[in-house]
């Protein structure tokens, strides 16, 4: 058990194949679960997930079992800007890395995407909020300012 | 565009922590307001009159606090909307007179048992009640959450001066509670003390004040030695009515660390040096205004083992002599004197205290 030769088959939305190595592919709690309860040697089906961004998170994860076993010569820090150059990708793929990592539960990943995209948001207007991911305003301006009016007068927010 | 679910944006919304991003974030669109609404667990309220138009956003809040009046409909809402609520701050700013010396604000209705008796049936996760001068707060309100909330650890009735003995009574049936505060409230008397010192709280009552609760005497005082493991007690301002009776039954509270006795004017040095030999643990004490406490009694603070600060304001009694003994305490790191003693200490002697501890006058 745990020897590093044992592959697991993954299969993603758009039917791809992935044999992966057992050590990378149970960094997803979601996959670690469906491996110690299902028949072994079976394929498992990452259904929400395509094959893209699936070979990008299985980078990830590589890159971590790796490091962490020692296996690559990096340091910590050599670690983190790889990680910030991870997530330098276009918007749908960060927010699809965000959607596959909360769903194969990887919780590094999806840490590691989230605060990508919150730092995205911090100091932004609402408005500028809106065109940096491209949401569509559904407010009626009444409704709008009713909010506006709230979040100025209303109320403050304390740590949280 | 892949747009995210509600669930992965509330993971994003984790990692914004300044307010304004979050109000911007809220003001975004309708599923972005739905989701900081949801994941947002503080509030502080500054115009309670809407809070049937906001509040409703708000359902998962652990801490509701607001230092302005709220009604008792407002509150009851409040109660209705929000059942996870650990914290309740609602201490006031201003009392009510002073708001009614400002504008004539007369007819105003602050909360009052009915607000807060709602909040302890609706909320039964409180863990911390402030109440600090909301008048209206009275024995009702008192008696509703020290039943319902069994997890109630912290009670501020600071200035809520219709509490009584009676409210105490059913506070020492509670065995949550760690912090009490019943700072001014004049209508408890020694029955209560004997309440609090042999209920369930006794067994659990960390932190002690009764300042200003000028009805007590030293037979509820002397009661107190019976809270085992008391740390804190502030009975500064409690009236002539205590004395070394009371004092030396203080001093059997050997798990006290920090004891407010100031302008007892009939505790003696009989009390300090009792203090200073049975508390080993002090930390700090304020001595502020006990005109009969002398050098003889400040003295015996010279080898204790934990004293840090030591307050002496308003006593004229203490000598140069006396502080050079005092400041063999190790521990001690800052003492405080009347102003007025300044010029009758030397200044070489100023500079040998200043080795030892920070001094400061007042």
């Amino acid at each position: 058990m745990g020897s590093t030769s044992t592959k697991i088959k993954l299969r993603t939305s758009d039917q791809k194949v992935f044999e992966v190595e057992e050590a990378v592919a149970v960094q997803s709690q979601t996959i670690k679960y469906f491996y110690e309860n299902g028949c072994p040697g079976s394929v498992i089906h990452v259904h929400s997930v395509s094959g893209d961004i699936l070979s990008k998170i299985l980078d990830y994860c590589k890159k971590h079992v790796n490091s962490a076993a020692g296996k690559e010569d990096i340091s910590p820090e050599e670690l983190y800007e790889w990680d910030a150059n991870f997530v330098k990708v276009d918007q749908n793929t960060l927010f699809d890395l965000i959607l596959a990592a909360n769903c194969l539960k990887i919780e590094s990943l999806l840490d590691l995407t989230c605060q990508t995209v919150a730092n995205m948001i911090k100091g932004k207007r609402p408005k500028e909020i809106r065109t940096t991911f491209n949401i569509k305003n559904d407010y009626t301006p009444e409704a709008e300012e009713a909010v506006r009016r709230e979040n100025k007068w209303a109320f403050d927010m304390l740590g949280v | 565009m892949s747009a995210l679910g509600d669930d992965e944006l509330s993971l994003v919304l984790k990692w914004v922590y300044d307010q304004n991003d979050r109000k911007s974030f809220s003001q975004v669109c309708k599923q972005w307001l739905r989701v900081e609404g949801l994941t947002r667990l503080s509030i502080r309220v500054l115009e309670p009159d809407l809070i049937p138009v906001f509040l409703p956003r708000f359902p998962n809040l652990l801490f509701f606090e607001t230092q302005v009046f709220i009604s008792n409909p407002h509150l009851e809402f409040v109660a209705k909307t929000c059942p996870k609520l650990q914290i309740l701050n609602l201490n006031l700013k201003k009392t009510l007179e002073e708001f009614e010396e400002l504008d004539g604000n007369s007819g105003f209705e602050d909360v009052g048992n009915d607000g807060i008796s709602a909040l302890a049936n609706g909320c039964p996760n409180l863990s911390k009640v402030l109440l600090r001068k909301r008048k209206n707060v009275a024995n009702f309100a008192v008696i509703s959450l020290a039943k319902l909330c069994r997890n109630l650890t912290t009670l501020d009735l600071g200035r809520c001066n219709l509490v009584d003995d009676r409210a105490v009574e059913a506070i020492g049936c509670s065995n949550s509670i760690r912090v009490l505060n019943f700072e001014a409230c004049s209508l408890i008397t020694d029955h209560g003390l004997a309440v609090l010192a042999t209920g369930y709280i006794s067994k659990t009552l960390k932190k002690l004040v009764l300042a200003e609760c000028d009805r007590i005497t030293d037979s509820g005082v002397s009661m107190l030695k019976h809270i085992c493991c008391l740390e804190e007690l502030n009975l500064a301002e409690c009236g002539p009515k205590i004395t070394d009776s009371g004092g030396l039954a203080v001093s059997s509270l050997s798990s006290l660390k920090k004891l407010n006795l100031g302008w007892l004017i009939n505790l003696s040095d009989v009390t300090v040096i009792a203090i200073a030999n049975n508390c080993v643990k002090l930390v700090s004490i304020d001595l502020t205004g006990c005109e009969l406490v002398t050098g003889v009694g400040v003295r015996a603070f010279g080898n204790h083992g934990s004293l840090e600060y030591l307050v002496l304001a308003s006593c004229y009694n203490i000598c140069m002599n006396d502080l050079s003994i005092v400041v063999r305490c190790q521990s001690l790191r800052d003492i405080v004197l009347d102003k007025g003693l300044r010029m009758w200490i030397p200044m070489p002697m100023q500079v040998h205290i200043g080795k030892f501890c920070q001094l400061h006058w007042r």
